[in-house]
């Protein structure tokens, strides 16, 4: 099963690598990472440059990378309903079961690429046109340079958890819906819902959309000065994202076995 | 004959529409069955329920033996399916597009000599994207060949192509039964193509199956429909209709179509030379596929 799973794995990633809208989406990554160059210069003038770090990993991490993610994954399986290309595939010797598994392994493997273009991205600029020496205050130093960076790499490690969460959902929808247009509408647009009710229905800590955000919080703290936590909220993001990746790849497996294929 | 493909007792419906209704047949190992019917009579759905496309509502498909359901891996690998309209990633070349076929079949294939038996070979780096209807056809008969498989499950094969190439692809068929024992179920509206690749043709209406026949006993002569060729068709024809036994179904002018009722050729040949008629020929009538399918269909 598992050397099917790779083999499916690495038919689709050729596939994606052959697919303009990759190549798009990581300018557009690139891009919107160095336009925060505008918001919050760098300079080599012997103080830490971390704000254009947070601010790039802000609009890229929070928001840009999930929502390109969840648009891949909504495109993965319904792109080929339309075409009727899953057909094709669907009548090697290859388990149903196998391909989504791919097709969800190649949707993580995206946003993984997308996030190390950002991350690249933010410090290449920092290392070359800035300063990286640490959170000072009073001349004191609050968190050295070491800490920043290995609170950092944490978020890059738990990020991938609400990442692999939301490739798991789109992925999900994808099998439920059969129209590209519609599943992207309805991924992003469940996405929004699930986003707004968590509040009122104080789902916050439970929902796996809340943790995008989390994974940069202690770094974005300590950037500022201020104290920061792993705990508790790391066991909430490990627990709702976990339980979100089983939900939707249990749905999404027994749906996908059981489908007709016109 | 082995048995390769056993339908048994199939039921397919789409929510409240039975597609196709307690299904059973069984197909000969190195067999060409053809599945004929009016559209929406059940024989793409009966096709992909033996390709694994469709769950099965009710019944049971066994391939090579095996149920299809349980033992797909074992099955798939031994088998090569052409879907209708057949689709595949527009943004990759032919080449690409059969060696993912051939990566996931997990084998050496010969990608160029599959392209090659189809005519795609000079445009095997082209993207899919550029080709028309014909040649997307050609590569969809290309990845079905591709693996060498011993089933070949074909929906509308030629549909598509130009006369030339749908002859070439027919006689490709064709020999792959003749000299490799490969296995083939098909689908088609075009019954001339029937007549030169089945050596069984099943007819569905409904979701049903009415009726499996040989191709040479459906295609056999008819000897109580005969043209006679000769010099005085119409009085021929006013001697005959005093007879009885005879009647006279079409008349040209060198030529009468004739039905005979409980009486044999010889009859009729020995009553026309004793008249003094002088005949050129005496054809029994080769029944049509066409005919047996309305026939089938209407009863």
């Amino acid at each position: 099963m598992i050397s099917r799973i790779w083999i499916a794995f690495r038919i689709e990633l050729k596939k994606v690598l052959k697919q303009r809208f990759i190549y798009i989406s990581g300018a557009f990554v690139l891009l919107a990472s160095l336009s925060t160059l505008g918001i919050s210069a760098v300079h080599k003038d012997q103080s830490s440059d971390y704000d254009y770090v947070v601010r790039a990993t802000s609009l890229t991490m929070n928001w840009l990378i999930p929502l390109m993610t969840i648009i891949f994954g909504a495109l993965t399986l319904s792109a080929e309903y339309t075409s009727g290309a899953l057909r094709f595939m669907l009548v090697r010797p290859l388990r149903r079961v196998e391909y989504l598994y791919a097709k969800i392994l190649v949707t993580v493997f995206y946003a993984v690429t997308l996030t190390t273009l950002a991350v690249t991205a933010a410090w290449v600029v920092i290392v070359l046109k800035g300063d990286l020496a640490g959170v000072y205050y009073g001349g004191e130093v609050l968190f050295t340079n070491m800490e920043i960076v290995r609170d950092y790499a944490l978020g890059c490690l738990t990020y991938l958890l609400p990442l692999s969460a939301a490739a798991t959902y789109a992925v999900f929808l994808s099998t439920v819906v059969r129209n590209t247009g519609t599943a992207v509408g309805s991924a992003i647009g469940l996405w929004v819902v699930f986003d707004a009710l968590k509040y009122p229905l104080r789902l916050e800590q439970f929902m796996f959309t809340s943790y995008t955000e989390f994974p940069w919080r202690v770094f974005v703290q300590h950037c500022q000065g201020i104290d920061s936590y792993w705990r508790p909220g790391i066991f909430y993001c490990v627990g709702s994202c976990l339980a979100a990746v089983l939900v939707f790849l249990s749905a999404a497996s027994l749906i996908f076995r059981r489908q007709d294929i016109p | 004959m082995s048995v390769c493909i056993e339908i048994k007792n199939l039921t397919k419906c789409y929510g409240s529409v039975v597609a196709v209704s307690g299904l059973s047949l069984e197909v000969g190992r190195g067999e060409a069955l053809c599945l004929l019917g009016a559209n929406g009579a059940g024989k793409t759905t009966t096709l992909y329920a033996i390709c694994g496309l469709v769950r099965l509502t009710a019944g049971k498909v066994l391939v090579f033996g095996k149920d299809l359901e349980k033992d797909f891996l074992n099955v798939a690998p031994r088998m090569g399916v052409l879907v209708e309209r057949p689709s595949f990633f527009d943004y990759l070349t032919a080449r690409e597009n059969l060696s993912i076929a051939a990566e996931l079949a997990q084998k050496e294939v010969p990608i160029e000599k599959a392209l090659d038996r189809v005519g795609l070979l000079s445009v095997a780096d082209k993207k899919v994207k550029t080709f028309s209807l014909g040649m997307r056809q050609r590569l969809g008969l290309a990845q079905a060949i591709l693996t060498e498989p011993e089933l070949l499950i074909l929906d509308e094969p030629l549909s598509g192509l130009d006369p030339e190439g749908g002859r070439e692809i027919l006689q490709l068929l064709r020999s792959l039964v003749d000299s490799a024992q490969v296995t083939i179920v098909f689908s088609s509206h075009m019954l001339s193509e029937v007549e030169v690749l089945a050596d069984r043709v099943a007819i569905l209406n409904r979701g049903r199956l009415l009726a499996v026949e040989r191709i040479d006993s459906v295609l056999s002569y008819d000897e109580s429909d005969v043209e006679v060729f000769l010099d005085a068709p119409q009085a021929a024809a006013k001697r005959l209709e005093s007879l009885g036994w005879a009647h006279c179904t079409e008349i040209s002018p060198r030529k009468l179509r004739v039905r005979l009722q409980n009486e044999t050729v010889h009859h009729l040949i020995t009553f026309l030379v004793g008249q003094g008629f002088v005949l050129n020929g005496v054809v029994p009538r080769r029944r049509t596929l066409e005919e047996y399918l309305l026939r089938t269909m209407t009863l």
